[in-house]
């Protein structure tokens, strides 16, 4: 396929990543937020939004959603990453399915009315419509090359994003709620009360690394960016060994982890770079950067 | 009909109390016509995340009003100090009724008041839970009279529900009114499950660390089956019909499908009438025949414990704060309202005659049901609530009216009205400790004038919220410790990583603007 369109198809899953990530932690941390209207808070929007790559330095819950909302030109911020992902899957609308299209516009057309004052209900409703363009995508769309690269930016997304949430370390200060909260904000949380551990700082963090249960966790996203490379890599006849690296190393590295916190640590700081390497290295490989003009003679 | 001043807990001669007075600007910057709307979009968000209770078989949502109710700290301090202390009489109370029955002999309670109750269970007699816990989960409910002093009406310690819609109330209130959040401090309620199943677990029998807990529901047909579903799944445990367990050799079983697992404890919704056909309702299908057995071999827990009803039963409640000093040794710290014992000649003679000043309710029954206020009834109604009183006078107790404190309420229309409300803080017993969950249900009485806020009575439910004081900030909070040595701040973190439709204005932009220049769609 034209490396342009897989190009567009890459960014359009990890953009689209991006909006429900923003979405379900604005949701709960918004919630957690209001009720406490202490000194406190200010430090927690400050770590919110330095954690989301923010410029800015909310004061309360009300001007986090307003920066993290932020606007249509910068794809850091949740109006942006919507906006982004409209934008790249105009450039690709003939190879995607008509339904998924509409669904992404439909999506576009619900920021219109978000109100940065009660943002849960608008948080819900781009929830919602996320979730309409993801289910028509896996129903309709062809198992293609351009699938392939939508999931692949989705999962590596996906690592980013649970990377920077736990970087934060939010646990440690909402001591009573931050576990929970996390947990919530990932949508993990049923599914880790499932596995009957207590609700601990470390032992939510080490979930959220290594659950085989989780499909959003570290563990399963490495897993899943390893196997849609490899199916690329079939497709188009080319190497990946390289770019895999980064990725691969990380799943050992978490497939073998032992019970040490620093160790658990390190590996939430790596997963960020190994996610930057990784698009670096498929961007050089397959999306084929335009160079300067080469005139012959 | 005036009967009585109530007190309100927001204004007082029409201005705001201090600690609302933030609260009440907000409100009244809210006009009609909007909460209308807000009302719509709270009944759409209940109904999407499926918040509902059942009344007369069909499911609805329990109607939370918008206008929360606000405890400060201090006066939440008292009350969680006095819910403690009761709950710890209580508990030693049941351990002796159905252990050396110490308390007739000292005659603090006359005999034939406990084994008449028609909850008082002889075959729960001898059974010593492992960690000697058996009201697990209390929901006291409290009412503020008309001189501001707030009284208990009643104990619920059997298995008192509502307390899922207080965690769902929160969230709800956040959804939707954002803005009345403001200015306050709130403590936050989201720890209950945790708190329940650390209690449950410390209750298993023989010190297993990884005890199989249950909650055992009637099923998707009973009024609370929400909070059961609730429940279960935010402590992470199965939620089981009696048809899916079942006892052998004196130890529970589940069925499934790895086989049969064994139970270590039973947080059970069910009435003791219908938890074993061996040893209550022989007709009972939602039991588990045979579980009584199990207990009492210390097989199993079955938390809460078979029999408390002899401790909520109502004829109990006038010796309650007897039971505190006998116990305790100890003043209550939250007084009773004033109650008539009908099996007392005089307190009969002046009930069957003043009637129509007094409050009448059936000791067996809750949720409302029965209740006859005498200046409400009509002549024919008081009549045979008197023919009923004098058949069995054990049946029934008497107060006087109280002027349940109001609190401004959302009407359909849009406005503000005052309306009755009262309180169900929900205690946590883990052997240790007696946890009480800040704030807890506050009911209201939509109709105006009504004094019975029941949800099965047609009540609704307001979000309370218990504010936090300063010391409390610095113990929870603390500001510096070990984890936070290397500050996440510091970590330097990269912006977010961006396509190529937002790269900086060049060739994109040379793109764009030659793309426009061709000739495309000419109208």
């Amino acid at each position: 396929m034209l490396s342009r369109l897989a190009e567009s198809s890459f960014w359009l899953g990890r953009y689209l990543e991006r909006a429900e990530g923003m979405s379900r932690l604005l949701i709960e941390f918004h919630q957690l937020l209001i009720q406490d209207s202490r000194t406190h808070v200010k430090r927690g929007c400050t770590l919110i939004s330095h954690g989301l790559g923010l410029e800015g330095e909310p004061k309360n819950a009300r001007e986090l959603v307003e920066l993290a909302y932020g606007e249509p030109l910068n794809p850091g911020t949740l109006l942006g990453s919507i906006h982004s992902a409209r934008s790249n899957a105009r450039l690709i609308r003939d190879i995607l399915p008509s339904d998924f299209y509409e669904a992404i516009n439909h999506l576009n057309a619900t920021t219109e009315e978000f109100s940065v004052a009660a943002p849960g209900r608008s948080l819900r409703v781009i929830l919602d419509r996320l979730a309409v363009s993801n289910g028509i995508f896996e129903w309709l769309a062809p198992v293609d090359e351009s699938a392939h690269f939508v999931t692949l930016g989705r999962s590596l997304e996906r690592m980013d994003l649970m990377s920077r949430l736990l970087s934060l370390k939010l646990e440690n200060e909402w001591r009573d709620q931050g576990p929970a909260t996390t947990l919530r904000s990932v949508g993990a949380l049923n599914t880790y009360l499932r596995e009957r551990v207590p609700l601990t700082t470390h032992s939510v963090r080490r979930f959220l690394v290594q659950s085989e249960t989780f499909p959003r966790s570290i563990a399963e996203c490495a897993k899943r960016a390893d196997l849609e490379l490899r199916e690329v890599a079939t497709m188009t006849q080319l190497r990946v060994d390289d770019i895999l690296r980064p990725i691969g190393m990380l799943e050992s590295q978490v497939k073998y982890l032992t019970d040490d916190a620093d160790e658990l640590e390190k590996i939430i700081f790596q997963t960020s770079t190994a996610v930057a390497q990784a698009t670096q290295g498929i961007g050089l490989r397959f999306f084929r950067p335009i160079g300067s003009i080469v005139w012959s003679n | 009909m005036v009967l009585f001043q109530a007190l309100d807990e927001f204004l007082v001669n029409g201005e705001p109390r201090d600690v609302v007075t933030d609260l009440w600007r907000e409100l009244c910057k809210i006009q009609s016509n909007e909460w209308i709307t807000k009302a719509k979009q709270r009944d759409l968000y209940l109904a999407m995340q499926g918040i509902t209770f059942t009344l007369s078989g069909i499911e609805r949502p329990l109607p939370v009003d918008l206008v929360p109710r606000i405890i400060d700290a201090a006066e939440w301090n008292q009350l969680e100090t006095g819910i403690k202390q009761r709950i710890k009489a209580l508990e030693l109370f049941l351990d002796d009724v159905y252990g050396k029955q110490q308390l007739f002999i000292d005659r603090v309670v006359p005999k034939s008041l406990i084994v008449t109750s028609e909850h008082f269970h002889r075959s729960a007699h001898g059974i010593k839970p492992a960690n000697g816990v058996r009201i697990h989960v209390s929901g006291i409910d409290i009412v503020r009279d008309q001189e501001g002093v707030l009284r208990v009406l009643e104990d619920n310690l059997r298995s008192p529900s509502g307390v899922s819609y207080v965690l769902e109330n929160r969230r709800t209130m956040a959804h939707v009114v954002p803005e009345l959040f403001n200015e306050y401090s709130i403590r936050s309620v989201d720890e209950y499950p945790e708190r329940l199943l650390a209690a449950l677990v410390a209750a298993a029998p023989d010190k297993n660390p990884h005890p199989n807990v249950v909650v055992l529901t009637p099923g998707v047909h009973n009024s609370a089956h929400f909070e059961h579903a609730f429940l279960a799944r935010r402590m992470g445990v199965e939620l089981v019909e009696g048809r899916d367990l079942y006892c052998k050799n004196n130890q529970v079983f589940m069925r499934t499908t790895k086989g049969s697992e064994q139970v270590d404890v039973i947080y059970r919704r069910i009435d003791d009438d219908f938890l074993d056909p061996i040893h209550f309702k022989p007709d009972s299908v939602l039991g588990i025949p045979g579980v009584i057995n199990a207990a009492r071999a210390n097989n199993v827990a079955i938390a809460n414990g078979v029999g408390n009803g002899v401790a909520d039963d109502k004829a109990l409640y006038p010796y309650v704060p007897k039971l505190i000093e006998y116990y305790l040794n100890e003043k209550p710290i939250i007084p009773n309202v004033e109650t008539f014992d009908l099996q007392e000649a005089n307190a009969l003679d002046y009930v069957m005659q003043n009637l129509a000043d007094l409050v009448v309710k059936p000791v067996a029954a809750s949720g409302g049901y029965g209740i006859t206020i005498g200046p409400r009834a009509s002549k024919t109604e008081l009549k045979s609530v008197a023919k009923e009183i004098s058949q069995n006078p054990r049946n029934w107790i008497a107060q006087p009216l109280i002027a349940l404190s109001t609190c401004p309420t959302i009407m359909e229309d849009g406005t503000i009205a005052s309306r009755h409300i009262d309180l169900r803080p929900f205690a946590v017993n883990d052997g240790n400790d007696v946890w009480v969950l800040p704030g807890g249900l506050t009911r209201v009485a939509l109709v105006e004038g009504n004094v019975v806020v029941n949800s099965s009575q047609g009540g609704g439910s307001k979000d309370t919220w218990v504010l936090t004081s300063n010391e409390r900030d610095l113990k929870s909070y603390p500001e510096q410790e070990a984890e936070h040595l290397v500050d996440p701040l510091d970590h330097e973190v990269v912006p977010a990583t961006v396509g190529p439709d937002v790269l900086p204005m060049t060739r994109m932009q040379q793109q764009e603007e030659q793309q426009q220049q061709q000739a495309g769609f000419n109208a």
